[in-house]
């Protein structure tokens, strides 16, 4: 039986999810867990119901943000590892407007929003920059970047921004106007723009002439040079939108059923990293793959209230995932024999 | 027997990679004493041949019988110790230990302490009774690509090599290193050692060799003593039918100068030489060929007039007007256009696929993109008419370059600089790893371009192919040019010794 080319990265995916899968059973069986009982739980807590799959969502919504943010950044080969940073600054961006000014409902949101993106291609600009102007060394510091904006936005909230008479690092309440419109009881419309992004990104990857030399930067900087591409225009760029893209993981987590500036669950930029691997870089493909971590994340958090060791849980979590990493390099690398003979070698 | 402690064989030797046959029962008979040149075109087998008897690989079926006796290689290693040694085409030598310490590594010293003048005692005799002379404590990087070859030679003659061979050993030598590696060759087989090297080059095989074999897509074709045949008729064995002659080239009748190159000075690429002071004219309908060893300025110079390296000092004029400060894209919107010497890692992307490397340098032209969005299905259109004019073979134009043969490659990156018509075109080493008829086409095309009255700019490592060709040569050594010949007064000898960096008149 062969299968069609287009078919082997689906197909490797679901084979290394169930090896992954049958890997942590023989974990389980060895801590005397009941391995179809947790699995059910996993099942029932993420997908089972219209409210699990919401939850599932909900984790998805923002590593589908860092997801497209990395994959446009790793499409040039700019190893944009400041994620995290880029999306903390988005939801210091939306914060900075939404606690600072009133204006009617659309102008606000409106803002809101774009003050975050701004905030966030900022952090996306400063390691551009470095690497462009002073040859520093992009991973190092977007990474550095990362702690900063942490940082900066702990010591806002533990500061001058922490809410009147409130003991936790919570910000007050952002007004309406700000808030974006919430989808279901826990969604809200994030989860609508971002697969408006991913399309958009598609289209620009394929159809541009922009696009056309990320792809020409990102397989080398020789040929670039060769088509009169400046690579350091492309970093910048592909930065400052990375960074953007990013920033709306912030400014979703805040405006979203949060409505305020709290403490952001560490991770999810790293995650984005992790999905856009997955993904191969393919805009369209994060969104599934975010979709996917946001079932592991959400099934993890079903066994947890089903009693089972959170431990246990994060290495079901990474077996899976490094069993899907594996699967799907070895399908990009395979190559089949014939090949070679429908090839003249003249 | 007598005769079989003199002869090496190699019988009905056949190799498979995948569904091709690299090799199809193949007999070679080695004798000693004797130079045995193994000739070929690319993908003739040549490599995988030579890979099996130095145990690199091992055959599918098929016999390698030392002095009667059968043996089988397992490793490089164990065909080391057979007495058989292999000078590769790229040298594996540290280039920053000297030639004692290169010729010592890897040896099979048992003793844990290195007893380097001992060993540099050793080295001495080796090199004196096969006249190779080398400093043991100079440095690899401060020798020249000639002196390294003696060193790999030295290293396996330390060996206690009994067999030499060597791949393609004259494809990185000036002309006269080549003449002097063919008198240490003959010195070699003179004292008694199996000598075999691979090659293309007839005029080499003639040179120097007493036996030659031809091998034609894995196949044996013939194999005879040097005497018994002609460059001819090795040349129409090695093809498989005869070459066409040369086609004539006629003179040029304009002298209205289209390329000017002035003074040029840049920066050096790592360990190559940069440009110093190079002042160039190309003219109407002519080829100036670049002569020289790699690394003496060729793709500084190259780079240098595409616009995408600076020049640090002088100027470049295109059809008289200054382009020295333009960007690539504007002196290829002049009509100059560029085929690199590094295809893969420059001229194509092998990842993308055949459409998107005939996009690579014209996507913002009116016809491949409208505003900022591109037409690809007028890069779709345009691809498969370049697929079509030049024959590239290929399964779509969505492959991937990677998967296309060296010479279907290279007439894709031909094909895209010369579509727009240029009136200057610089190309570097365009037939480098082509097979015969792959390089008549590319020979072909640069005729055509010339006759329709542009500029080019020839550079190339292959001196045959630049005193086929061109007009005039020039020869750039250490980054700056050693003289210039026209095509009457062009004599190889004269050329060789300025590649070398030796000037035998004031031309």
């Amino acid at each position: 039986m062969i299968l069609p080319r287009w078919l082997w990265a689906p197909c490797a995916f679901l084979l290394s999810v169930l090896l992954g899968l049958a890997t942590s059973s023989i974990l389980l069986l060895v801590v005397h867990q009941p391995v179809l009982q947790t699995y059910n739980a996993i099942f029932y807590g993420a997908l089972g119901s219209w409210d699990a799959l919401q939850s599932s969502l909900v984790f998805a919504e923002p590593i589908a943000f860092t997801g497209l943010a990395a994959a446009v950044a790793f499409r040039a080969r700019v190893w944009n590892i400041g994620g995290e940073g880029q999306m903390v600054m988005g939801a210091f961006g939306a914060g900075l407007i939404a606690l600072n000014t009133s204006m009617p409902y659309p102008f606000m949101l409106a803002a809101v929003v774009v003050c975050g993106v701004i905030w966030g291609a900022i952090w996306g600009f400063i390691p551009a920059a470095l690497k462009v102007w002073l040859g520093v060394n992009e991973v190092l510091s977007s990474l550095m970047l990362n702690y900063v904006a942490i940082f900066w936005l702990d010591s806002l909230l533990y500061g001058p921004w922490r809410q009147p008479g409130g003991g936790w690092p919570f910000s007050a309440y952002f007004p309406d106007a700000a808030r974006l419109p919430a989808i279901g009881s826990e969604l809200d419309v994030g989860v609508v723009i971002a697969p408006v992004i991913a399309l958009g990104l598609g289209a620009l990857f394929r159809f541009t002439c922009w696009g056309f030399e990320i792809s020409v930067v990102g397989n080398s900087h020789q040929a670039a040079r060769y088509a009169s591409i400046s690579v350091s225009r492309i970093t910048i760029m592909v930065m400052l939108l990375s960074g953007g893209i990013a920033a709306m993981a912030g400014i979703q987590q805040v405006c979203g059923s949060a409505g305020r500036l709290y403490v952001l669950v560490p991770g999810y930029g790293y995650l984005g990293i992790l999905v856009s691997w997955l993904a191969g870089h393919n805009p369209l493909a994060v969104l599934l793959m975010a979709v996917f971590y946001g079932i592991l994340l959400q099934g993890g958090t079903a066994l947890q209230i089903a009693q089972i060791d959170p431990a246990l849980v994060r290495i079901i979590q990474a077996a899976i995932i490094l069993f899907a990493l594996a699967g799907l390099t070895l399908a990009s690398r395979y190559r089949p024999r014939p090949r070679s003979s429908t090839v003249d070698r003249a | 027997m007598d005769f079989q402690n003199n002869e090496i064989l190699l019988s009905s030797i056949t190799k498979h990679f995948g569904p091709v046959i690299a090799n199809d029962s193949i007999d070679l008979t080695l004798r000693r004493g004797e130079i045995h040149a193994v000739l070929g075109e690319n993908g003739a087998g040549k490599s995988t041949l030579m890979n099996i008897l130095s145990g690199v690989y091992s055959p599918d079926s098929g016999d390698i019988i030392i002095n009667g006796e059968k043996v089988k290689f397992r490793s490089p290693w164990d065909a080391v110790c057979r007495g058989i040694g292999m000078v590769h085409q790229h040298f594996q030598l540290v280039e920053v230990f000297s030639v004692l310490d290169n010729i010592l590594l890897g040896t099979t010293e048992t003793s844990l302490r290195l007893n380097r003048s001992e060993a540099a005692a050793r080295i001495e005799a080796v090199a004196n009774e096969h006249r190779l002379h080398i400093n043991p404590d100079a440095l690899i990087w401060q020798l020249t690509v000639g002196q390294r070859q003696k060193v790999e030679i030295l290293k396996l003659l330390y060996r206690g090599a009994d067999l030499l061979l060597l791949d393609e050993p004259t494809s990185t030598l000036t002309p006269t290193e080549a003449d002097e590696l063919y008198l240490a060759l003959r010195r070699l087989a003179d004292t008694g050692k199996y000598v075999v090297f691979i090659t293309h080059k007839l005029r080499e095989v003639v040179a120097t060799a007493d036996q030659v074999t031809v091998l034609r897509r894995g196949r044996v074709v013939a194999s005879m003593k040097k005497s018994d045949t002609t460059i001819a008729e090795l040349g129409t064995m090695m093809v498989g039918s005869a070459i066409p002659p040369q086609r004539p080239i006629v003179a040029r009748e304009s002298d209205e100068i289209v390329l000017e190159v002035e003074n040029a000075n840049a920066f050096a690429e790592f360990e190559f030489s940069g440009l110093k002071g190079v002042t160039l004219q190309v003219r109407r309908g002519e080829i100036l060929g670049i002569a020289g060893v790699a690394g003496n300025g060729q793709v500084e110079l190259a780079e240098a007039i595409a616009g995408i390296r600076t020049l640090q000092q002088g100027g470049i004029r295109l059809n008289g007007v200054d382009i020295t400060k333009s960007n690539a894209l504007a002196r290829m919107r002049a009509g100059l256009r560029f085929v690199p010497e590094d295809r893969l890692g420059m001229g194509l992307i092998p990842e993308l696929n055949i459409i998107e490397n005939v996009m690579l340098r014209d996507y913002r032209e009116d016809s491949l993109s409208i505003g900022s969005w591109l037409n690809r299905r007028q890069a779709r259109s345009r691809a498969d008419a370049l697929v079509q004019k030049y024959d590239v073979h290929t399964p779509s134009v969505d492959t991937p370059v990677r998967f296309l043969s060296g010479g279907n490659q290279q007439k894709i990156l031909i094909g895209r600089e010369l579509l727009p018509r240029p009136t200057a075109l610089v190309v570097a080493q365009p037939t480098r790893g082509l097979d015969i008829a792959a390089t008549r086409a590319v020979h072909d095309q640069l005729l055509d371009l010339r006759g329709s009255g542009a500029g080019i700019i020839l550079i190339s490592e292959d001196l045959d192919e630049i005193l086929q060709l061109c007009d005039r040569v020039a020869v750039l050594y250490g980054g700056s040019v050693r003289g210039t010949w026209t095509r009457s007064e062009a004599d190889r000898g004269v050329i060789g010794a300025a590649m070398g960096g030796h000037l035998m008149d004031a031309a």
